[in-house]
């Protein structure tokens, strides 16, 4: 190779790697380091010199800690049941999810993003939804007041349901494809062939293996409901706030010192996903 | 027994949404306690048909965004995921790839309206554009990996030593082997664009208003026929890929 | 005639070509004998030009091929693995070099080495549905349609079972004749080489020694070739002296 070629190439290397810094990592990093510096009074329109005011306020009021509990209690009931339900399913219908008509339908979930997945949850659940009507019909309730409070709730049923109802399809589909993947059929057979039965095969092969071959998927699929926004905008309770909607309410509030707290509330945020990701991630590198 | 049961209620609950929301699109008049509208009327279908309607304007809006993230991110993530796949340190660049990517879109415009406000792109489409690419791009690198493989780099290799330009080598070689990922990433990231609300909202500031943007502003109207028509108007288009291709929604792992 | 001048090259602190120095004349093929990680598939790749030395030289017919860049120095690199272009047809594959070369009568060309390689009624079939003999022939065909300046061979029958591969050694030998093809054949069968080269030559740690005939490379006890003999004599002395 010449020179001049070596220079054209290391060129085009520096042109690429340049857009992808530009497009992908500048603005993580740029937008973070602006919203520290909006937080710390070192920016934005009511910058008056370095302060900690805004970060003691988001602090000392609660209200992001608050939320960042809630959300990780979201997120967690969330993941839990949705990876109880899809184990379940990709053990019960192992069969059937390979070809038939479940194979196909199951994939018609993913067709519903976040924001229709929360109206529907809503239309189906609240006291004048769906459900009211036909339990009224059934002559169950007598009257919709009677009917429970299911979205806008501050157990924050109706946004676990919304994801559950997400997540359950999607997991299904990684674990029965992991369970392709794994051989575990013929790891059945084996198992079989030395002296055990189905249960003892489930339990001690067939969930283990799956499960720690999707935890990073898992682990991100936390992460993504963590900070979900659509759905608890739209059935959320007005007493618990999810961290993103907190957020961006402190940017709709028109109070000009609302904003340089949302700006902490989302530089804290990112921080602690990013922290999450990387101890998780090298956590599941060494195990896995 | 118990399974065929199990499996009924199933193809019910999947098929509930498209029924429901088909049923609340064509429906007037849903008074409680009745389970189904008193009137049935198309009245909001055709609204679609009719010329500069919100709907139409908004579907075609989603339509033209959705194609220009999925082909700029496509491209730009083919070609430099594999730059990625040959670098160093490699693991390191790819990490990187991550953090938009697990963000929640919504914190992310957060962190960088600033730079749409200050470009004047804040409100207009192709900040919008812009801001779906954020999120899209990482997206496909991340996809693009598995691509580059070692067999690949040295079927490139052997183009190479057969006499083949990079140019043929990559019209010959490369972009028949990558065809069906690269239909996969570009279907993927159209999904991206076409679900996006969040950020489309925070950078769009209302003003470019997708299908997604739609469906919230009428369900803030209490409006659920035209909630449900749009919502139905997002569902249906990535519905019928499925029949083409299961893997261009999802692909396993 | 390819003339290689120290040829140098070093990954970190470890040294993979040592002053590599060789001559090759039109027509004559040099087998390399070497154990796994002697440096072989380095210097082969560096000759193809796929790898960059540190330091020496690489000369076709005296002119340098430094500033070639691997499509324009004709020198093709075969693998123990086929490499065939899996979306492309048996036909299209062989047809491959010629194509990039734009050359006329690709189909006349492409039949006669189909012929050649026993392979007519494979034409139109992917390089999934042929066996891995049959993947190497292709792959061997594919490589000397366009005569190619130096063939670079990297172990390439390795991975084929015995049968197969003594139908391969043939065939190389058949073809090498006829299309007087200049080639450097690495292996680490001593029979192999023995039966394949012109020339003889051994690797180990990077360092290249070339014999002056083959019964010098006989004689060398490193190269194991006195091993093997003596191993077949106490088997035949065996037999012989069976009850």
């Amino acid at each position: 190779m010449t020179i001049s070629e070596l220079r054209l190439l290391s060129k085009r290397k520096l042109y690429l790697r340049s857009v992808f810094l530009l497009l992908a990592v500048l603005p993580v990093v740029g937008g973070l380091l602006y919203g520290l510096a909006y937080s710390l009074g070192l920016a934005g329109a009511l910058s008056s010199g370095f302060t900690l005011q805004h970060w003691q306020d988001v602090l000392a009021s609660g209200a992001f800690l608050h939320a960042l509990a809630y959300s990780v209690y979201i997120a967690l009931s969330a993941i839990l049941v949705a990876t109880s339900a899809a184990l379940f399913l990709t053990l019960y219908f192992k069969k059937s999810l390979r070809q038939g008509a479940m194979s196909y339908l199951l994939y018609l979930p993913l067709t519903i993003p976040a924001l229709v997945m929360g109206f529907l949850v809503f239309q189906l659940l609240t006291k004048s939804g769906l459900a009211s009507r036909v339990v009224f019909g059934l002559g169950w309730i007598a009257d919709l007041q009677d009917f429970p409070s299911l979205v806008h709730d501050s157990w924050g049923f109706g946004i676990i349901l919304a994801h559950v109802l997400m997540a359950v399809p999607f997991l299904t589909l990684l674990f029965h494809a992991i369970y392709r993947e794994q051989n575990l059929d013929q790891l059945q057979q084996v198992s079989e062939n030395l002296g055990a039965g189905q249960s003892h095969f489930v339990r001690r092969i067939a969930i283990p293996t799956i499960l720690t071959t999707a935890a990073p998927n898992l682990l991100l699929y936390f992460i993504f409901v963590l900070g979900s926004y659509e759905v608890p905008l739209l059935i959320g309770s007005q007493q618990h706030q999810m961290v993103s909607v907190l957020a961006v309410q402190k940017f709709h509030r028109f109070n000009l010192l609302d904003i340089p707290q949302g700006y902490a509330i989302s530089v804290a945020f990112t921080l602690f996903v990013l922290l999450l990701l990387s101890i998780s991630l090298k956590k599941l590198q060494r195990h896995g | 027994m118990g399974r065929k049961i199990l499996t009924a209620i199933l193809a019910t609950a999947i098929l509930l949404p498209f029924l429901f929301f088909g049923m609340l699109s064509v429906g007037q008049a849903w008074f409680y306690p009745s389970v189904l509208p008193q009137r049935f009327t198309l009245a909001n279908w055709q609204e679609l048909l009719a010329g500069q309607s919100e709907l139409q304007v908004s579907l075609l809006l989603s339509v033209i965004l959705g194609l220009g993230v999925a082909i700029l991110s496509t491209v730009a993530g083919f070609v430099i995921s594999r730059e990625i796949a040959r670098a160093k340190y490699k693991n390191r660049w790819l990490l990187l790839a991550y953090w938009p990517f697990v963000l929640s879109p919504v914190v992310l415009a957060i962190l960088v309206q600033r730079f749409f406000l200050l470009t004047g792109m804040s409100g207009e489409v192709i900040g919008v554009l812009l801001g779906q690419l954020i999120l899209a791009f990482p997206f496909a690198v991340i996809f693009f990996q598995s691509f580059w493989s070692h067999e690949v780099l040295q079927l490139e290799q052997q183009s190479q030593t057969l006499g083949a330009t990079a140019v043929y080598t990559l019209q010959k070689v490369l972009l028949p082997l990558a065809r069906p990922l690269l239909l996969i990433c570009f279907f993927q990231t159209f999904l991206i664009s076409w679900f996006e609300y969040g950020l489309t909202q925070f950078i769009g500031v209302g003003k470019v208003k997708t299908l997604p943007i739609l469906v919230f502003k009428y369900v803030n109207e209490a409006n659920s026929s035209h909630a449900a028509l749009a919502s139905l108007l997002i569902m249906l288009p990535p519905a019928l890929l499925l029949w083409t291709n299961k893997k261009f929604i999802f692909r396993g792992i | 005639m390819l003339t290689i001048e120290n040829l140098h090259k070093t990954y970190h602190t470890h040294t993979v070509l040592h002053q590599v120095t060789l001559e090759l004349p039109l027509g004559q093929v040099l087998a390399v004998l070497g154990r796994s990680g002697c440096g072989k598939t380095t210097l082969l790749k560096t000759v193809a030009g796929l790898l960059v030395p540190d330091a020496g030289s690489i000369n076709w017919a005296g002119a340098s091929m430094e500033a070639a860049p691997p499509r324009n120095r004709e020198m093709v690199y075969l693998s123990q693995e086929p490499l065939l272009f899996p979306h492309l047809s048996v036909f299209e594959n062989i047809a491959y070099g010629l194509r990039v070369r734009k050359e006329a009568e690709v189909q006349a060309k492409v039949e006669r080495m189909l012929q050649e390689l026993e392979l007519q009624e494979h034409a139109q079939k992917k390089p999934a549905q042929l066996s891995g003999g049959q993947r190497q022939r292709v792959a061997f065909g594919r490589a000397i349609i366009f005569l190619p300046r130096v063939l670079l061979l990297d172990e390439p029958f390795a991975s084929l079972d015995a049968q197969t591969r003594a139908s391969m050694q043939q065939l190389f030998l058949r073809l090498a004749r006829k299309y007087s093809i200049t080639a450097l054949f690495v292996t680490h069968d001593v029979k192999e080489a023995l039966l394949i080269g012109d020339r003889f030559a051994y690797m180990a740690a990077g360092k290249l020694r070339i014999y002056t005939s083959g019964e010098a490379f006989m004689e060398d006890p490193t190269t194991g070739v006195r091993d093997e003999l003596a191993f077949w004599n106490s088997i035949n002395h065996k037999i012989t002296n069976l009850p």
